[in-house]
């Protein structure tokens, strides 16, 4: 029988970086699929009924007021977990309360992401288990 | 002062220039993780002239050998004329016309293979150094 993946969305404005990371999380065991708008994010996580596990995201996105993705996204399922990477923590208190479970700093290196993805995966698991 | 690889307002600009769009690719996404605002080129030319677009305001070049040993683009010699504040780190897979690179200007040669946090710890330390140097002056 086999074992479904972690899905995962990266959701930033550089492409390059998302195909970083896209890349990496493949590698690591993972189904990732990028975006560089949070619209696009949405419609694909309606698609696929809410199934995603982590939704990994910038800064700048997560703290758009118009869009309030990170609400959407607890909205459509409420056991994805989000990860917001900024450049400045200006923001880093609107960011946890529009409902991110866990904020970091850049600089930070694509494995150093990954590995907190795949931290916020198991933390999930653990979550399920008990 | 702009800060490197680290919480900044303004981030520091590095432009990429390597024959390979795969390499291109995995530097840019990298650099910018990491904080930098990056921009790539497959072709000297490009580069050379978004460098005279914004009157030379770049932090650093990462470039391949043969665009660093292009004769006819002198990449190097032309970066360094704009500004010579740029830092320029040249990647290359053999130690070859190695003096004729740091004749033309470069302030580091490095031999691949090399991961691209490595390539990215090279260039911090490179502009981490002259800002040092900077500071030093100013004190004197």
């Amino acid at each position: 029988m086999a074992i479904a993946k972690p899905r995962v969305f990266i959701v930033q404005e550089h492409e390059d970086a998302n195909m970083v990371l896209n890349g990496l999380l493949w590698l690591k065991g993972c189904e990732s699929y990028k975006f560089t708008n949070g619209k696009d994010c949405l419609e694909k996580m309606s698609q696929l009924e809410g199934k995603v596990d982590v939704i990994m995201m910038g800064g700048e996105i997560a703290s758009d007021r118009n869009l309030i993705l990170i609400i959407n996204i607890k909205k459509i399922n409420n056991n994805t977990k989000v990860l917001v990477i900024a450049d400045e923590d200006s923001d880093k208190t609107r960011i946890l309360g529009y409902g991110a479970d866990e904020f970091d700093l850049k600089p930070m290196s694509p494995e150093n992401i990954a590995d907190k993805v795949l931290m916020l995966i198991s933390r999930e698991t653990v979550n399920e288990n008990r | 002062m702009r800060q490197v690889g680290s919480l900044s307002s303004q981030k520091p600009t590095v432009f990429i220039i390597h024959n390979n769009e795969d390499v291109n690719t995995l530097l840019a996404g990298t650099f910018w993780l990491k904080g930098f605002q990056p921009d790539k080129f497959t072709d000297g030319k490009e580069c050379l002239k978004r460098v005279r677009e914004i009157d030379g305001n770049v932090d650093a070049l990462v470039i391949n050998r043969e665009t660093a040993l292009d004769n006819d683009l002198m990449l190097i010699v032309n970066m360094k004329r704009i500004n010579p504040n740029t830092k320029i780190l040249v990647l290359v897979d053999e130690e070859l016309d190695e003096t004729k690179m740091y004749e033309y200007g470069a302030d580091e040669i490095s031999l691949t293979p090399l991961s691209p946090i490595d390539v990215i710890d090279k260039l911090i330390l490179l502009i981490s150094k002259s800002k040092g140097l900077e500071r030093q002056n100013d004190l004197v």
